[in-house]
């Protein structure tokens, strides 16, 4: 249980079985209120940014920030969308940056011109909204692979290896998560994980359907489960690397061969923000690859700052599963918005878990 | 309900024997060693303060509490063995215990219900049960719609209703007002001659005991203190104890002076009494108690005798057809008297002679401690 | 006009407060679920203004086309739920009953003392509680290792996700609704009637049946209503202990505001989730009250 709680990218899904008690009508008003002068308020992820990093920033600038936290993306935006303002800076995945921006709830902040910006590697511009990064600063991101324990099994390299373990009576998890879910099944279908077409959706959801009697739970809190061996296997977040340096002889991470899905989080200023000045600031903070260095040591996730890159530690910056080559890196599909396409998914994943 | 002749000992209580443990972790004898015979259509009546084990004797029978040593038997078999709901005798509750979720004819016919009686049956039964009780067609009225009276009515039928061998009732009137009281005391004695059925009666109320009882037992920390008629009760208590706890009297302590055959005479320190009793030796010690009412007042012509105790009038309270007096004795003792209130007004601090009847008189030697035998 | 008497103004003093703060923060959101369940879904959430019934034609059978499909897979996921919530108030009732008039028989101290025990779960965050079962059930939890060293079982049980798991959760969160309403029933009904229906004749299972049962059945019935209720709309233990393996009425109404961004259609389900307890719980009521009258 301790486990689950300290920091680490997949983490801020956690929370999200409490995220229903705060959202929808009741909930509008930011909690952010009294604003002092050189103040900035963040919205993000529950533990997804290094404390230190904000004390750095205060010890320099002055700013106080304030942090709040959501635990999916989902769940921000309905709260913006109900009317809380006072926030500064969201930190959004990629695919909903790019509804943020058709909502024009983002503020151009012209990063891009910032000194440091040559270091962000441009594939990471991923938003088809900013591909410029006129808006949004590239966060960090990751892959969804699976987390095994190595004294259950001593190998593992892909999906099918994965799904075979239960007919070796050996258990294992998945996320409880639409789009992970459903894009898993696309993507060892040979699909884009963003399909919405009516055929291909159809198989993915006979692949779930055919899968779900193996699988022994979907959860978001695994971790615990394969760490004490109760569990061989389980889809996970590439966070579980934070894990995996604490107990190498138990735990280990892979990106499967068939490919992965991949997440990435972007820093964005809303229009509506107070302090936009010290959100630009932030921004530009975050900008210096020591920094950025900082932020990614803690949450052992992956960079897409070069220079900070350079300054990361060996076992981080080597690690293939944190910072994959390209060959691996042209496996992993990033989620983009569905549209109306969404309603499709809705009700794959409906009959999905209806199945018994 | 047909009368049967009646048999004399029809409940037999033998060594009954029973204590409970104290919070403070000591043990309190509920009883001590009861014995107890009771005919089959007497009216017997459990009298004493509370704690007396009156209500633990009654709930042994009932079978809600057991014995821990003794024997209980009923018309010839052991009540013990059974369990409360197969012995023949019914419970009259304090405060009622009516069924609150059921009407008047469902808590009357409840008894009938489980033994599972035929319906028309059933109903023919309760009206009948609640005529006898003097309270019929309320039998679709809730307990709570009814008076403290005729909810008492209502657990009387619906603890008639099995025809139970014996009934037992724990202070039924205590809740009911005082003229109410009187009258369901009348009602109570007889329905008893009408069932022709033992009645064990548990009150603390003496006067409830004296009016009702065919035999009234006096208990007193788990033990019977005297057995006997209301009258006995009253004009012989065997102990002071029953003395003080029954009606008013005058006590007063003594040493006998001479006895003889035909009286006695005691000295009460400073005043000396005349009484009828030929069992005494002189130089005893002995308690002496004369009841209030027992005394006159001499009329100023009348002669003096010697059988008078002269006492000073401190107060005199008029209730109603008697005037209670509050007087004091030339040794300082006090002495009270009930008077007819046909005299003119009496004057605080008028001295009286308290004119007496020897065979009024009852003396309770000291050196006996009256109990058990019995 | 009519005017107020001293009392009636101090009521209306007194009155008015609690009548605003319920209207403002109950009826309010009520009253905007209802009415956005009848709004078109916005593409990225939230309401178009644009009347729309066809998101409760997808639940109860009628629908307009392509996106909203009639579909009765919503109607099982309800009375699914409904069945989890029954089960859940008949255990906790056989569990609460028994133990209430245990309790209720004891001295006065240890009475609060067990009262007290039920209760002190309710100060701990229910999450944190449900990780507690995780603990416990998961293949190497305390309860499989203490089976295993008592010899009673070979191999580890598969307690951990599975239906069991789930109705044991559940009834460990609901025990202090049905508990504390069912004890005060006990608490209050007089030993006397007990006695008196034995004295009668009547057997324990008769005075039971005739008296005991009767007596505390307002305390039943509060308790049921109060497990029922909350445990209809519960996802988190089957998502936690079964393993998020069947979907529950509370799982589809989050994923409807989450995933997939359809507000309406989450407030439709919601509406109809409430109009099904309305519907249960004053059939219910009906019901006793029916009975309660005919006695």
């Amino acid at each position: 249980m301790k486990s689950v709680n300290t920091a680490a990218a997949g983490n801020r899904w956690i929370k999200k079985t409490l995220a229903l008690a705060c959202l929808g009508v009741t909930c509008a008003g930011a909690s952010v209120s009294a604003q002092a002068d050189e103040t900035l308020n963040l919205y993000n992820w529950g533990d997804y940014i290094n404390p230190e990093v904000l004390e750095r920033f205060t010890a320099e600038t002055g700013i106080e920030v304030n942090l709040d936290t959501y635990s999916s993306n989902e769940e921000m935006l309905a709260k913006l969308q109900v009317g809380a303002t006072g926030y500064d800076i969201v930190f959004p995945s990629v695919h909903m940056q790019d509804i943020m921006a058709q909502l024009g709830l983002l503020e151009k902040t012209g990063i891009n011109q910032s000194p440091g910006f040559e270091n962000i590697d441009t594939s990471h511009l991923l938003a088809e909204s900013d591909p410029e990064g006129e808006y949004c600063l590239p966060y960090g991101w990751g892959s969804v692979g699976i987390v095994y324990n190595k004294t259950l099994v001593p190998e593992l390299n892909s999906w099918k290896e994965f799904f075979a373990l239960p007919d070796q009576g050996k258990k294992i998890v998945m996320l409880d998560d639409m789009r992970e879910d459903i894009g898993l099944a696309l993507l060892l279908d040979g699909n884009s994980v963003n399909s919405v077409d009516p055929d291909e959706l159809k198989s993915a959801q006979q692949f779930l359907l055919d899968t779900k009697p193996k699988v022994s739970a979907f959860t978001y809190d695994s971790i615990p489960m394969v760490q004490s061996g109760d569990i061989a296997a389980a889809q996970w977040y590439v966070g579980a690397m934070i894990y995996v340096k604490e107990m190498p002889d138990t735990l280990a991470y892979v990106i499967p061969e068939e490919g992965a899905t991949m997440y990435q989080e972007n820093m964005c200023v809303l229009k509506t923000a107070p302090n936009k000045e010290n959100a630009k600031r932030f921004l530009e903070f975050f900008l210096q690859p020591e920094i950025s260095a900082l932020n990614t040591v803690q949450q052992t996730n992956g960079s897409m700052n070069k220079a900070a890159i350079e300054l990361l530690p060996d076992d981080i910056r080597n690690d293939e599963n944190i910072n994959p080559g390209e060959e691996t890196k042209e496996k992993l599909q990033i989620f983009r918005e569905l549209g109306t396409g969404t309603r499709l998914y809705d009700r794959v994943w409906t009959k999905f878990r209806t199945a018994s | 309900m047909a009368v049967s002749d009646p048999t004399p000992d029809f409940l037999k209580i033998k060594n009954a024997f029973r204590h409970f443990a104290t919070p403070e972790g000591g043990s309190v004898r509920a009883l001590d060693g009861i014995n107890l015979n009771v005919a089959s259509n007497e009216f017997i009546t459990l009298l004493g303060p509370s704690g007396c084990g009156k209500t633990t004797l009654l709930n042994i029978i009932a079978g809600f509490e057991r014995l821990d040593s003794g024997s209980i038997l009923l018309g010839g078999s052991s009540l013990l063995e059974l369990p409360a709901h197969q012995r023949p005798v019914n419970t009259v509750f304090q405060s009622y215990a009516l069924f609150p979720h059921l009407n008047i004819g469902d808590n009357v016919g409840y008894g009938l219900d489980v033994a599972g009686v035929a319906k028309k049956e059933r109903n023919r039964r309760v009206s009948e049960a609640l005529e006898m009780v003097g309270l019929s067609g309320v039998e679709k009225r809730r307990p709570s719609q009814l008076s403290g009276g005729q909810q008492q009515r209502v657990a009387l039928a619906r603890a008639i209703i099995n025809r139970p061998k014996m009934l037992l009732l724990d202070e039924p009137l205590s809740a009911l007002d005082r003229n109410l009281r009187s009258k369901m005391q009348i009602e109570l004695k007889n329905l008893q001659s009408e069932l022709g059925i033992c009645f064990l009666f548990v009150t603390h109320d003496q006067e409830e005991a004296l009016t009702m009882s065919d035999r009234i037992v006096v208990l007193n920390g788990g033990k019977i203190e005297q057995l006997g008629t209301p009258d006995e009760i009253y004009h012989r208590p065997a102990s002071r104890f029953v003395t003080e706890f029954i009606g008013e009297s005058n006590i007063f302590s003594g040493r006998v002076l001479e006895s003889t055959p035909e009286f006695s005479r005691v000295d009460l320190g400073g005043a000396e009494v005349i009484c009828n009793n030929p069992t005494l030796s002189a130089g005893e010690q002995v308690s002496l108690l004369i009841r209030p009412e027992h005394f006159h007042l001499k009329a100023a012509d009348e002669p003096s005798s010697s059988r008078g105790l002269t006492a000073v009038l401190e107060q005199s309270v008029f209730i109603g057809r008697d005037h209670q007096l509050h007087c004091r004795m030339g040794n300082g003792q006090e002495v009270s008297a009930l008077i007819r209130s046909s005299f003119k007004a009496l004057q605080a601090g008028q001295p009286l002679t308290l004119e007496y009847d020897p065979a009024a008189w009852h003396v309770i030697p000291e050196r006996e401690r009256v109990n058990e035998v019995i | 006009m009519r005017s107020f008497n001293g009392q009636q103004k101090q009521l209306l003093v007194l009155l008015t407060p609690a009548t605003l703060f319920l209207s403002v923060f109950f009826l309010g959101p009520l009253l905007i679920m209802a009415v956005s369940s009848f709004l078109e879904p916005g593409l990225y959430g939230g309401v178009e203004w644009s009347f729309y019934p066809w998101s409760y034609g997808r639940v109860l059978g009628w629908a307009d086309g392509f996106y909203e499909e009639f579909d009765i897979v919503y109607l099982e996921i309800l009375l699914r739920s409904a069945g989890l919530a029954l089960a859940t108030v008949a255990v906790t009732l056989l569990l609460c009953y028994p133990v209430a008039f245990w309790i209720s028989r004891m001295p006065s101290r240890w009475k609060s003392f067990c009262i007290f025990m039920i209760a002190l779960p309710f100060f701990s965050s229910m999450i944190i509680r449900l990780y507690a079962w995780i603990l416990i059930l998961r293949d190497s939890g305390f309860a499989n290792q203490i089976l295993l060293s008592l010899g009673i079982i070979a191999e580890p049980l598969d307690l951990m996700y599975s239906g069991t798991a789930v109705i044991l959760g559940m009834v460990y969160i609901f025990v202090p609704f049905m508990f504390l309403p069912v004890y005060s029933s006990v608490e209050n009904l007089d030993p006397k009637l007990i006695k008196a229906s034995q004295d009668l004749g009547a057997t324990p299972f008769t005075t039971f049946r005739r008296v005991i049962f009767p007596m505390t059945l307002p305390g039943v019935i509060a308790g049921s209503i109060l497990v029922f209720i909350p445990a209809l709309g519960n996802f988190v233990v089957p998502s936690m202990l079964g393993g998020a393996k069947v979907v529950m009425i509370g799982n589809l109404v989050e994923q409807q505001f989450l995933a997939s961004r359809n507000w309406p259609f989450g407030a439709t389900l919601s509406m109809i989730m409430i109009l099904f307890m309305l519907l249960v719980v004053s059939f219910y009521l009906l019901k006793v009250m029916k009975k309660q009258h005919a006695a």
